[in-house]
Parts: C-alpha cells; sequence; structure tokens
C-alpha cells in the first residue's frame, strides 16, 4: 500500500496554553490547515512548563509503532528544542521545528537538520526580528509624532520582552533594537523579561514606572504582556495608554485588533502563527514525495505584517469566528506544479 | 582489744570515683562555659563573615534580579541567603516600595541586624540604590551551636569519666581492696596459733613493689616480731616459772623444816607420820617411832645462853639425821628439845638398837663452839649433851596421836629412871 494511501498522521506540541490567544491561534489555524491537506492532526499543549514537554515526546516516541504519528512539529521554547529532537531521534518519527528553530550555538554543538539528528527534517521560522523591528518602528514614530519626549529632548523606550532563550523572542528583540539604533532620539532605558506572562509584565511595569518616570514608550513582545503593563499603568495611575503613553505589541488576538481600533495600542505586528500550517503544507509536500530541500532545509520567511486598523478590520471579518475559510491547498508544490517557491506570507490571506 | 565504733562502711574505690565524678562535671561545666564564650565569639564572627559573603555573593545578583524585576529570582536569593545558618531572617526593601522577606520576622526584634544597600547595575536618575538589604543574625544557630558543643563535651567526657571510674575500680579492686580485704581478714584471724601462718596475697609478680607490697612486708615484719615477743614471753615465763618453782620447792621445804635444825618441823611431822602410818596400815609393814628429848636443856640454856643451846640443838639434829637410813627414816623437831624420829619398815628392836645407838653416841658429839668460854689453862671437860629416848611401835589401827602420845609417855618414862637412857615397848 502507497504511503499516501494512509492519511499523514503528524502530532504537534503545542508549548503554549489552550488559552493563549496566541498559541490558540496557531493550533485553530493548523487544525484548519491539516482538514483542508485530509493530515490528521494530533496535538497536546505544554502549558508553558517546558518541563512537560519531553514527558509529551517520550510519552508519544514510547507508542507502539503503529501508534507512533509520522511527523512531530516541535518548537524550541526555552532551548527545550536539542532534547526534544534527541528523544525523537531514531524513533522513525520524523520531527519538524516550526516557530523558532535552533539558536546559533545550539547548532554548533548539534548540528542543523538531517545531520547529527538523522530525523529531523527540517525547520520554519517566521523573520520574528521583523516584529521586533516594525513593531518598534511604529512606536518611535509614534512617539515623535505625539512629542513624548523627555525633559533631556530624549524619547525614552522601555521594552517588555518574552525570554531570553527563545530564538523568536531573542530575534524579536533584537528587531526591535536594531529600530532603536536607527534612532539617535530614542534611548532604550531598559529590557525585562516576563516570560509571556500578563501577570508578570504587570508586576515589572510597576517597578519601571517608578524607576523610569521619565518613559513614554512600551514596546512589548506580545499582546499579554502589553494588557498586563497597561494594568500596571491603571493600577498606579500614571497615565493613559494612547494619551500619555504609548505600547506597541504583537500578535493578532481579538483583544489586541480591538486595542489597536482603540488606539490603547500604538503598532501591532502579527499574523506569524500561520507559521504552524506553513509547515504542514511543507510536511505535506514532503511526505508527497517533494522534498522542501530544494529552498533550503531551515527556512526563515517574512510572515510578520504591520497591522493598520483597516487590516485589523479585515482580519476580524475572515478569521474573528475562526480558521474554517483558511485553505493553504494553493500552496502546496504538490497540489500545485505551478508554484516554485513557498510563499508564506500573511499579508496574502487576507 | 578496743572496740572501734560502729561506721558505714565505703570502699576508696567508691569515694575516689564520687570525687572523680564531681571533678569531670566541674571540669566539664567549666570547659563548656569556656568553649560557649569562645563559641558566642566565632558566632559574631562567622555572621560577620556571612554578612561580607551575602555582599561579595548574593548582592551583586540580588542587583541584577532587583534590575531586571525578576521577583522570583529575588525570593529565591533572600531564601538562599536565610538557608546560611547563622542568617535567621532577611529583609529586602525595593526603591519602589516593594518588600521581600525570607526567614523568619520575629528574629528581627531579638538577632543583630546589619543593613547593606544594594547598588544599581546601571545608573539611575535620582535613585543611588535599588533598594536595601537587612539581614538578621539567628540566634538559634548560637544555641543549636552550643548544644551540639554541649552534647559533644558531655558526651566525651561522660566517656572519659566512666572510664576512668572503671580503671579506677578495677585497679583499686585488683590493688587494693582484694589485698587490704585479705589483710584485713587475715589480721583479724590472726590468733597466737596462726601467727606462724604467713600472710599470702597471691599478687601476680610485678616489676616494681607498692605500698601494698610494704604492707604486706609490715605485716610480715609484724607477725615475725610478734611471733619473736611470744617466743621470748615463752622463754620468760618458763624462767620465771622455774624460778617461783624454786621458791614454791624453799617455801614449802621451809613449811616443813624446823628453821633452827633443819629438820622437819611438827606441822611436816602432822603431815608425813599419818601417810606413813597409812602406808604401814595399808600394806601391814612394820613403823616404829623414836621420840628424843635433850636431857636438862632449859637447865644448859639458862647457863651457857641460848646461842649455845641453839647450836646444842642443831648438832643433836645433825647427828640424828647422819645416823639414820638416808632417804627412809626421817627426823622432825616435835617441840623445843624433842625430835620424832620416824623408821618405817622398822620392826620395835631395831628401832630400840638405833635408839641405844644415838643415846650412846650422841654425847660423844663435841660441840664445836668457840663461844663456850673456857678458862686459859683449866681442863674444863668439855661440854657433852645426852638425850631420853621413848621407842614403840605402831599399832594396827591407831592413830597418829596414840602413836606420839604413846612414845611421849616412853620419854617420859626414860626421864623419870634417870634421863640418858632408851625406854621402849610395843
Amino acid at each position: 500500500m502507497p504511503l499516501w494511501a494512509q492519511a499523514q498522521t503528524i502530532a504537534f506540541i503545542n508549548p503554549g496554553k489552550k488559552d493563549e490567544p496566541f498559541w490558540r491561534t496557531v493550533s485553530e489555524s493548523m487544525h484548519a490547515a491539516s482538514r483542508s491537506l485530509g493530515i490528521r492532526l494530533e496535538e497536546q499543549f505544554a502549558e508553558r512548563q517546558h518541563l512537560s514537554t519531553f514527558t509529551i515526546a517520550k510519552a508519544i516516541a514510547a507508542r507502539p509503532a503503529a501508534q507512533r504519528p509520522d511527523y512531530v512539529i516541535l518548537t524550541n521554547d526555552y532551548g527545550t528544542g536539542p532534547e526534544l529532537l534527541r528523544i525523537f531521534d531514531g524513533t522513525g518519527i520524523r520531527s519538524f521545528m516550526a516557530f523558532s528553530t535552533l539558536t546559533t550555538p545550539e547548532r554548533v554543538q548539534y548540528g542543523g537538520p538531517r545531520e547529527q539528528f538523522k530525523d529531523w527534517i527540517g525547520s520554519l521560522e517566521p523573520r520574528a526580528q521583523d516584529a521586533g523591528y516594525l513593531t518598534a518602528q511604529a512606536l518611535i514614530a509614534k512617539g515623535r509624532a505625539m512629542r513624548a519626549h523627555g525633559p533631556d529632548g530624549k524619547l525614552h523606550l522601555l521594552a517588555i520582552a518574552g525570554d531570553r532563550s527563545t530564538n523568536s523572542s531573542i530575534q524579536r528583540n533584537e528587531g526591535m533594537q536594531r529600530a532603536v539604533r536607527q534612532a539617535p532620539d530614542v534611548v532604550l532605558q531598559q529590557t525585562v523579561y516576563a516570560g509571556w506572562s500578563r501577570a508578570k509584565a504587570q508586576e515589572q511595569m510597576g517597578w519601571l514606572l517608578h524607576r523610569h518616570p521619565q518613559a513614554r514608550l512600551v514596546w512589548t513582545g506580545s499582546d499579554l504582556m502589553a494588557f498586563g503593563a497597561m494594568d500596571a499603568l491603571a493600577a498606579a495611575g500614571a497615565g493613559q495608554p494612547g494619551s500619555t503613553v504609548w505600547f506597541s505589541s504583537v500578535n493578532t488576538s481579538l483583544q489586541a485588533l480591538q486595542s489597536l481600533h482603540s488606539g490603547q495600542l500604538a503598532a501591532l505586528a502579527g499574523g506569524h502563527f500561520i507559521a504552524g500550517a506553513w509547515a504542514l503544507v511543507m510536511l505535506y509536500d514532503y511526505h508527497h514525495g517533494r522534498d522542501f530541500a530544494s529552498e533550503g532545509l531551515e527556512l526563515e520567511r517574512p510572515m510578520f505584517t504591520l497591522f493598520t486598523p483597516a487590516m485589523a478590520r479585515r482580519y476580524q471579518q475572515r478569521f474573528g469566528q475562526g480558521f474554517d475559510r483558511l485553505d493553504v491547498r494553493p500552496y502546496s508544490k504538490v497540489l500545485n506544479p505551478t508554484v516554485q517557491r513557498y510563499q508564506f506570507g500573511f499579508a496574502q490571506l487576507l | 582489744m578496743p572496740h572501734m565504733p560502729q561506721r558505714p562502711f565505703r570502699s576508696i574505690a567508691s569515694v575516689l570515683i564520687r570525687r572523680t565524678i564531681v571533678l569531670a562535671v566541674l571540669c566539664m561545666l567549666l570547659v563548656f562555659s569556656v568553649q560557649s564564650w569562645l563559641l558566642r565569639a566565632q558566632h559574631q564572627k562567622q555572621f560577620e563573615m556571612a554578612i561580607n559573603d551575602v555582599a561579595n555573593t548574593s548582592v551583586p545578583l540580588l542587583a541584577v534580579a532587583l534590575w531586571d524585576i525578576e521577583t522570583q529570582a529575588i525570593a529565591a536569593q533572600l531564601q538562599r541567603i536565610t538557608q546560611k545558618p547563622e542568617i535567621g531572617y532577611a529583609r529586602l526593601q525595593a526603591a519602589g516600595g516593594q518588600r521581600f522577606e525570607a526567614g523568619n520576622p520575629a528574629l528581627l526584634a531579638q538577632g543583630v541586624s546589619r543593613q547593606i544597600a544594594i547598588p544599581s547595575p546601571q545608573p539611575v536618575q535620582g535613585a543611588s540604590a535599588l533598594g536595601v538589604l537587612e539581614l538578621t543574625g539567628n540566634p538559634d544557630y548560637l544555641w543549636q551551636g552550643l548544644r551540639t558543643e554541649g552534647l559533644r563535651i558531655l558526651l566525651g567526657y561522660s566517656l572519659l569519666t566512666a572510664g576512668i571510674c572503671a580503671l579506677i575500680a578495677f585497679m583499686l579492686k585488683q590493688l587494693l581492696q582484694k589485698p587490704l580485704s585479705t589483710v584485713a581478714e587475715f589480721a583479724s584471724d590472726v590468733c597466737p596459733r596462726h601467727l606462724t601462718t604467713p600472710l599470702r596475697l597471691n599478687r601476680p609478680p610485678q616489676a616494681h613493689s607498692d605500698e601494698i607490697d610494704q604492707l604486706e612486708a609490715g605485716v610480715i615484719k609484724l607477725q615475725t616480731a610478734l611471733q619473736e615477743h611470744i617466743h621470748n614471753l615463752d622463754d620468760l615465763v618458763a624462767e620465771r616459772t622455774e624460778q617461783l618453782e624454786r621458791l614454791l620447792e624453799e617455801i614449802r621445804h621451809l613449811s616443813v623444816t624446823d628453821g633452827l635444825t633443819g629438820t622437819f618441823n611438827r606441822r611436816a611431822l602432822q603431815d608425813r607420820l599419818p601417810a606413813e602410818i597409812d602406808r604401814a596400815q595399808r600394806y601391814g609393814r612394820a613403823l616404829s617411832v623414836i621420840f628424843m628429848d635433850i636431857d636438862r636443856f632449859k637447865q644448859f640454856n639458862d647457863t651457857h645462853g641460848h646461842a649455845l643451846g641453839d647450836e646444842v640443838l642443831r648438832n643433836a639434829a645433825s647427828h640424828v639425821s647422819a645416823s639414820l637410813r638416808h632417804g627412809v627414816d626421817w627426823v622432825a623437831r616435835y617441840g623445843g628439845e624433842e625430835f620424832v624420829v620416824v623408821l618405817p619398815e622398822t620392826e620395835l628392836d631395831a628401832a630400840m638398837a638405833t635408839a641405844q645407838r644415838l643415846c650412846r653416841s650422841l654425847p660423844e658429839q663435841p660441840l664445836e663452839s668457840a663461844r663456850v668460854a673456857r678458862p686459859a689453862g683449866g681442863s674444863v671437860p668439855p661440854l657433852t649433851i645426852s638425850a631420853s629416848f621413848g621407842v614403840t611401835a605402831y599399832r594396827a589401827g591407831e592413830s597418829t596421836s596414840a602413836l606420839l602420845a604413846r612414845a611421849d609417855a616412853l620419854v617420859y618414862e626414860a626421864k623419870s629412871r634417870g634421863r640418858q637412857q632408851v625406854v621402849g615397848r610395843t
């Protein structure tokens, strides 16, 4: 019986929480994509407990051969990637890294796909620098426009980042810093790491308001952290988002899109959740004989889009009720012989 | 032997052990107080060192955590600080008003506290420090140390004391108690009969002699001296007894001898004669008695003085004694000038013959006295003495007095017949 005659099974270890907007969006879009491609997708949430990703991975690897998935999609959140790859290596389950792949030092140690880890076939990352760069750029522009300068004539910026170890987080921060370097009138006061947590961001923002009273611009690495920081601002009575203090954020949650609308968020980038769906497309093609090696084993593609209020409206119209309307089949090389190169942006979906 | 007052017995070992225990307890207390004092000082120093340690290691980390607003890391760091046994409570007052604490807040009231300012890793406007770390010592740590030290000292001293006491008990038992008890028992058992039994302690041979050996030697010396002393006493007693016996003999002799003549006296006669009569009666033997009375003795005495009279009596007595069977016949002075001659195993006629012989020979005895005044150139005949004799034989069954009375009567008869003659009858 040919391989493709059977339904292709793919497992996804979701590092986030079920109620976390971004990772829920990832989950929904991937399920929609797998439906449109006829893939059997199995998903398990690690709930941000990075040790439990290993537990989940080991349980999958320990299954009898018949019950094992053909592929497993992993993320390198909090540096769990190498260990996850090790768990699956030699089991016959092929690993694919989406959203965040091995960091440069990790790659030096463990090698790239299909090297040390033979069953690691490749990776797809949204160009995370874009998220940081685009939102920081837009935030700085807003600050200049609103004359949010301090007494020293500089724009004082606070950064609430995700974490220090995940590749995508590092890249986002790097993008933000690149934007700051290009703006001589901007001082990055301090970067803190809230671990993608709304509560922690709120706590840290409380401190930062006291520590850096002249800062009027707040760059955040994710929507939840932005809301946490706004909570702290409200609690301290230190100003109004969008009128005295300006925030930028990443992710296309409903609340984030609404905040962009209302002006509470000065800048929002998003769309990279689609990396999961694109990864399914790559694995579908690979499974049906079209290896993506021709384009590269490790792809980094721009997926982040800086949302305007109009785009936000369109996104809500299209995907506000879910991702039933998401059809990724036009982007598969196996299904579309004319497609020579993967078009893995996001804006084209709106 | 004077009796000692009864006092309760207590062995030297128990006294020594008690004293040792008391001494050990005192030493222990002394050492413990010195140790406590040292420990206190040491703990003070340790606390200061811990503070320095925290300042050098934790504070930079805390500064970073504070700067990065990693509250979990701050809390964990504080926990780590309070895990140091010297530090009981740590409180961090952040510049923004936030407060973190770990450990036991109650210690704040009783412990020593130090404050360390936490510098900002990056310059911040208007704030010199990110916060102040206040560290409080842990008095429990000192108590725990003291407890541990106390236990250690107690255990060590207890073991040492127990060992020493056991050693004392053993050594004293071996070295003192057994030998001393043996000596005491020996001494209480000592009596003249056992005095020659030597003291045996049966101690194992040792290179050195000790007090017990001295005691043993002393006891043996005492024994020897006692033995010698007793021995000497025996000699002395024997000597004295001999002397006494000699004296007794003399007294006995004196008591039966007439002082003047050296013959038996009347008392001896009264003792001896009944015995002779008994013998004669029991065996049916003959027994004769001669009664002799010096003639005209009173007159002689008056004429020549008592001294010469005495000499006369002495002469007569010795003459009579010399003329008798030695060891068989005997003489007793019966009265002033009367003598009784007792002749056992002698029939009357033999007694008569003896009396006749005496009667004849007595006057022939010269009186060798210088006191007899003799006129110079005068041929005064030498003084002579004579005696009258009554001889009788014992009649079976008669009494002593009867026998003597008869002999006396016979002397009287001889006197009346003209003196210097023998009258004999059965």
